[in-house]
Parts: C-alpha cells; sequence; structure tokens
C-alpha cells in the first residue's frame, strides 16, 4: 500500500505546494502561474482581489478541478496523480454552501464522518467532539435550516475537520460571524496550526487575518505576487497618534518637523519609515513630556500590500 | 480508476443520506395517503367496471384478466411518470444547492454518489408501487390471476423503474438547470412509450411491397361458376333459408401463384419492443392454456397482456408465402365452422356439428410462445439506463478537466 504512505524525504513535508499551478475556463484564466508553498503548523494567508483566483486555487488544492498545468502537492501527495488521497487530507470549506434542511447537524456531520470512511461506531464521539469545538452542541439535534448564517458557517467549519484534515482551505471563513464568533474562529485557527495542521485561508476582512497568520500568499490576475518585491518595510506607513493634550501633541510635532494631518476627533496622522522610526518619535515625545497615549499604524501590513495589489489593478 | 470505485459504507452514506433528505417531511406522508387513496380508486373502478362490460350471465369470459391487466398497467404508467420527479433534479439540484461539491471532496467515488442517488430514488419509487398491491392482490383474486403472474409483472415493473430513475439522473447530469433535465426525462419516457410506436406505425407505409405467394384455392372460372350457383340459390330462397347452400367448390382447390402485398413488420417490429408497456405484457407468464394456443386464448379470453403478446409476436413473423383461400369460403359461410388444431392444422365442421372432409395443404403457423422478445427489451432498457448511469458517473468525477457550459464546480 504504498499509496498511502507520503513520500519519504527530509524533514517535515510542507502540507501544501504548489508550482505553476494554471487553470482557465475558456477564455477566462482564473489561475495563471501560482506557486507558493504553505508551511505545515501555521496559518497562511491568502489574499487578493475579488477574482484574483482565490477560490480556484482552493478548487484545485481540494482536488476538485484538474490544473491545467503545473502541480500542487497536499500533504506530500500529488494532487493529480494520486487525487483521492489527497483529498482525504485537505478539509475544504468553500465560501458558499448547502446544507440538508431536513438533516439535524449532528446527521450532517455523521454522514460527512461515513463519506470520509472513519468507521460508524467511532463517528457519534467524533461528531459530539466537533459540534462542542465549534459551540453548536445545543443545536445537535436540531435540523439545520433553523440554524443563522452564522451557525451554518461554523457547522460548514466543523464539516471541513471532520477528518482530521492534514490541510485546511478555509475560503472567507470569517464571512458572517459576529464578532465573538470571530475571535474563537482565530482562537481555532492558532490551535489547529499549533496541532501541526496546515491552514490556508483566503479572506477579505484582512483585520482578521493579521492577528492570526504566519505567512502571507498574495495574488492577483491568477498569479502569486513576489512578496519580497513589496516594498512594505521601506516605505512610510500612516501612523495614528493621539495625546491627552492634542495642541501640546502637535507643538511637538511642528517642532521636530514632520508633517500631520489633523483627524476631526483630535487625532493626527503622520507617515513614518518603519517601526524605528515610530520607535524614536515615541522616545522624543516622551521626552518633550507630550502625554501621548495612542500610537497605532493605521492599516495592517497586510491590507497595505494588499492595497498595493489594488493599485497596480487600475 | 477511483471514479467506478464503490464501496458498501459510501454507498450506504449517499443512500441514508438522500432517503433521510426526502422522506423527512410531512409532504412525503401526504404524497403517499392521497397516492393511496388515487390508486385504490382506480384500481377499484377498473375491477367494476370490466366486471361489467366482460362476462356475466352465459358467457365463458373472465372479467379478471382484464382487471389486472389494466391495473398493471395503470401502475406501470405512474410509475413511469413519479419515478423521474425522484432524479431528474437530482445532481443539477445539488450543485445549485450548494450540496453537491462537498460531497464530491470527500473520499466517496462519483460512481458511489451516482448509485447512491439512484439506489434511494428507486426505493423511493418502489414505495409507491408498493402500495398499489394491496389492490393488485384484489384483481389477483377476483380474476383468479397466478401469484407468479403478479411478482413477474411486478419485478418487471420495478426494473423499468430503475431504468426510468437512471434516465433522470443522467440528464440531471448533463444538464444545469433542472427545468431542463425534467423535460428531457420526461421526453425519455414519452419516447420509450408513446413515440416509439408512433414511429413504428409511421414506417411501416415504408416496408411495403408486392410479394409472390403461392396461393391454395380455386381458379377463376371456377370461382365465377360457384358465384352463378350462389346467386341463383339465393334468387330462389329468399327467404333466407340457407340449409340448402351449395358447397364450396373445395374438391377443385389447387394451387396458383399471385402477386401479393405484404407490409413487412418483421422489419421494423423491434421498434415496440423498447417499449416498458409491451414488454410486461409479453413478460406476463399466462394460463397454461394460452401457451398451448395463444391464438385462441388471445381472442376469446380478453386479456390484453395476451393481446399484446399475440399482437408483437405476429408482427414478428414475416408474412406466410403460402396462403389457403380455400378455407377462408368455408369460413366466410354461416353454414360452416373452421377451428385450428394447436399444430395449425384446419378442421371444418357444419354448423350442425358434422365434420367436413377438407385437403387443405396449408397449416394456419403457430404463433411462437416459447421464443419470448422481453428479455430484448429488458436488456435494451437496461443498456440505456446503464448508458446514463455511466453519464452520471463521468460527469460526477473529479478533478473535473471540462466543466460543461453554464456549471460551477461549487
Amino acid at each position: 500500500m504504498s499509496d498511502n504512505q507520503p513520500p519519504s524525504g527530509d524533514g517535515p513535508a510542507p502540507g501544501i505546494e504548489a508550482i505553476g499551478l494554471k487553470r482557465a475556463f475558456g477564455e477566462v484564466r482564473a489561475v495563471d502561474g501560482i506557486t507558493f508553498t504553505a508551511p505545515a503548523s501555521a496559518v497562511t494567508a491568502l489574499i487578493g482581489p475579488n477574482g484574483s483566483g482565490k477560490t480556484t486555487l482552493l478548487l484545485l488544492l481540494a482536488g476538485l478541478l484538474q490544473a491545467d498545468a503545473g502541480r500542487a502537492n497536499i500533504a506530500g501527495f500529488d494532487v493529480a496523480a494520486n487525487n483521492l488521497e489527497a483529498r482525504s487530507r485537505v478539509g475544504w470549506m468553500p465560501d458558499s454552501f448547502g446544507t440538508w434542511d431536513a438533516l439535524t447537524c449532528t446527521e450532517i456531520l455523521e454522514t460527512f464522518a461515513h463519506a470520509y470512511g472513519i468507521p460508524r461506531p467511532a463517528s457519534p464521539a467524533r461528531v459530539a467532539t466537533l459540534l462542542d469545538r465549534v459551540h453548536l452542541s445545543e443545536f445537535a439535534a436540531r435540523p439545520a435550516r433553523v440554524l443563522s448564517r452564522g451557525q451554518k458557517q461554523r457547522l460548514g467549519l466543523a464539516r471541513a475537520l471532520i477528518h482530521d484534515p492534514d490541510v485546511l482551505l478555509l475560503d472567507e471563513p470569517a464571512s458572517g460571524l459576529d464578532p465573538r464568533s470571530r475571535i474563537e474562529l482565530r482562537d481555532l485557527l492558532r490551535e489547529l496550526a499549533r496541532d501541526g495542521k496546515t491552514v490556508l485561508v483566503s479572506s477579505h476582512v484582512l483585520s482578521e487575518l493579521e492577528e492570526v497568520y504566519d505567512n502571507a500568499v498574495f495574488l492577483s490576475r491568477g498569479r502569486t505576487v513576489d512578496t519580497a518585491a513589496q516594498p512594505t518595510e521601506a516605505a512610510k506607513r500612516g501612523w495614528r497618534l493621539d495625546a491627552a493634550d492634542p495642541v501640546a501633541l502637535r507643538t511637538f510635532l511642528d517642532a521636530v518637523g514632520i508633517p500631520w494631518t489633523g483627524q476631526p476627533n483630535g487625532e493626527v496622522i503622520v507617515q513614518l519609515a518603519g517601526y524605528e522610526s515610530a520607535r524614536e518619535l515615541i522616545r522624543a515625545a516622551v521626552g518633550a513630556d507630550v502625554p501621548l497615549h495612542t500610537i497605532t499604524p493605521v492599516a495592517g501590513r497586510l491590507e497595505e500590500t494588499y492595497l498595493s495589489l489594488n493599485e497596480e489593478r487600475s | 480508476m477511483n471514479a467506478w470505485r464503490l464501496s458498501v459504507n459510501g454507498l450506504r452514506t449517499v443512500t441514508e443520506l438522500e432517503l433521510k433528505q426526502r422522506v423527512r417531511s410531512r409532504r412525503w406522508i401526504t404524497a403517499l395517503v392521497v397516492w393511496f387513496v388515487v390508486i385504490g380508486a382506480i384500481t377499484s373502478l377498473v375491477i367494476l367496471a370490466t366486471s361489467q362490460m366482460i362476462g356475466g350471465e352465459g358467457s365463458d369470459q373472465n372479467p379478471g384478466p382484464m382487471a389486472f391487466a389494466l391495473n398493471v398497467f395503470f401502475i406501470l404508467g405512474m410509475g413511469l411518470i413519479i419515478a423521474p420527479t425522484f432524479t431528474a433534479t437530482s445532481i443539477n439540484g445539488d450543485r445549485s444547492a450548494g450540496t453537491l461539491a462537498i460531497l464530491q471532496a470527500t473520499r466517496l467515488s462519483a460512481a458511489e454518489i451516482a448509485i447512491g442517488k439512484l439506489l434511494a430514488a428507486w426505493l423511493t419509487a418502489l414505495v409507491f408501487l408498493v402500495v398499489g398491491l394491496p389492490f393488485i392482490a384484489w384483481s389477483m383474486v377476483t380474476g383468479s390471476i397466478s401469484l407468479w403472474q403478479v411478482v413477474a409483472c411486478f419485478a418487471v415493473v420495478f426494473v423499468l423503474v430503475a431504468v426510468v430513475c437512471a434516465i433522470g439522473l443522467g440528464w440531471s447530469a448533463l444538464l444545469s438547470r433542472p427545468a431542463g433535465s425534467t423535460v428531457m426525462t420526461y421526453l425519455s419516457v414519452v419516447a420509450l412509450t408513446i413515440i416509439s410506436t408512433f414511429v413504428m406505425a409511421m414506417l411501416s407505409p415504408l416496408v411495403r411491397s408486392d410479394d409472390v405467394v403461392r396461393v391454395w384455392g380455386i381458379p377463376d372460372s371456377v370461382q365465377t361458376e360457384y358465384q352463378a350457383e350462389l346467386d341463383n340459390y339465393w334468387a330462389t330462397h329468399t327467404d333466407g333459408d340457407s340449409s340448402g347452400l351449395p358447397q364450396p367448390p373445395t374438391d377443385r382447390c389447387t394451387w396458383k401463384t399471385e402477386t401479393q402485398e405484404n407490409i413487412h413488420m418483421e422489419r421494423i417490429w423491434w421498434i415496440t419492443v423498447i417499449n416498458p408497456f409491451v414488454i410486461v405484457a409479453d413478460a406476463a407468464p399466462l394460463p397454461d392454456q394460452a401457451y398451448a394456443d395463444l391464438n385462441k386464448y388471445a381472442s376469446s379470453a380478453a386479456d390484453p397482456l395476451a393481446m399484446i403478446r399475440l399482437g408483437v409476436r405476429s408482427i414478428s413473423m414475416p408474412p406466410a408465402t403460402e396462403r389457403d383461400d380455400c378455407i377462408q369460403l368455408y369460413a366466410m359461410s354461416d353454414y360452416y365452422r373452421v377451428d385450428y388444431d394447436s399444430d395449425g392444422t384446419p378442421r371444418v365442421t357444419t354448423a350442425s356439428g358434422n365434420p367436413v372432409d377438407i385437403d387443405s395443404p396449408v397449416k394456419r403457423r403457430p404463433v411462437t410462445v416459447d421464443s419470448p422478445i422481453w428479455p430484448w427489451g429488458l436488456g435494451a432498457n437496461l443498456l440505456l439506463g446503464a448508458t446514463f448511469l455511466w453519464v452520471a458517473v463521468r460527469r460526477l468525477t473529479v478533478p473535473y478537466g471540462q466543466l460543461p457550459t453554464g456549471t460551477r464546480v461549487a
């Protein structure tokens, strides 16, 4: 049964390895050369504007779509040559999916436990654990149609986790979730990464990913963008400052010669190059007795990179 | 191939899922109750109506076979109508509901999804057919139909319903819109039943030809003489007394050749074999006397199943190359009665029962009952169903290469 053993190699195989993936639908080249690696035990963010090929990429990785060119490995298994083995190691949560209205949450999850070949006697316990993990235990015996959108989303996540996959592909998992559920999702993703899973998560709510991601893959027009070439660190970023005495803050900034723009609520925005500049600014402000209490980047790093991708769109 | 991998667990998973989703609704119970009432009303009506029309005082005809045949045909017809509703939107409907791709992403194979869906739909359709069984049992008892006939008829009906389920599944995989696949499935059922018969009927003028046949009959001159004798007799017997009617000059019968127009149905009869109603009729076991002489049984018993069987098997035989006109002379006369032995030898008796010595060299050809045509029809239907199932599996196989136009994976 050599098919069931991952190819042996040095060190743990990366969870996802994509090399030159291409896929076109007729004239539309949805994925047009994607190369990246998502390591195990980490959360990798998949970022790109609408139509950049995120969903198609996830379909390719989930083993549902054939690539026109290139190849992809899931937990060491080639998605094309060893589709079934790769598929059984992926937990895929699409951006939109349906539920069987007449079935209870437990029945839906048990169906998927059986579909993944989990022994039938073992599946009720597995289902109960997962329902608890996504905080749906009280809905275990309720039909799926009574669930809210966010609850359905959590059920979908449980479904993707039912067979304890090595690799998780989550397409916009946070959409429809309330803030508390988002935080729980974030913690769950971190937990999964700590357990050694490879987590690839796409989202347009960048602030969500900001706090959870270890690596990021940027897509634009179906291609991976060379993130190393992105001038993220050197370029100036906007920082928001606020002080107990706004006038003193403004006077101080004028004195040290940093251009600022005032905000209606009293805050000011300044442009600083990197964390080192921010640190210097704080040191100087404290030294000058300015009652500074807030200094924070206007946008996250992901957002800044994302915006720079959008700029190239125009 | 991974796509064709089949496991008990996989089939069970899909079938259970489909059945739970379908059965767990109030509508299902309501539909069954309505169905029970409708089928009960119709079959009762058939049994009552046939008992009024056939048989009664002084008749040796039994209304049972007619009632049974009509009821079997009604249930088959309803089966062919309801079966498509269980599969015709099964795959494209799931795709638009967003429940197909997440199943395809699991370890389930395309064949497990397709066959599991087929099984669930078939079982559902069978429940509807089984609801009709009490009424069939009733017509079996009142019509003294053999249990064997009931079992055989229903086995064939069950298989045919499975074929229609498979056709619906195939269309739902081929077409992206549920409305389109529903229409195509019903068109397929109509093609099997009505259109096939229609096509055969419309083809029949095209298979006409003039053939040379040997005729055992009286020469033209003798015919003229005999006709003159008859005219003479009737001119003198205006009271209509036929007791002294001149005997047909059958002693002067002789061979001659004639050109006769034949419709060669034996070239096109096979089109009708695809028809589910023909298959059921041909497969139905008949009483023993029907096997002894199907011709005699079908003409006397008022049994539509036997009549269809006789009709189909008759048109499958090429037209005879010999014809007996002499026997027709007896048959046309009120004074004589013509019967046939089981081997086709004609026997003529006078109206009063005295045998007449005839010397006809032409036997009536018996219609064969020992070479059934229903296996061909059922086989063709199964092949059709298998083809559509194959299409469904192909269309469900992941990873998708070419995506059919208008469909999304998820």
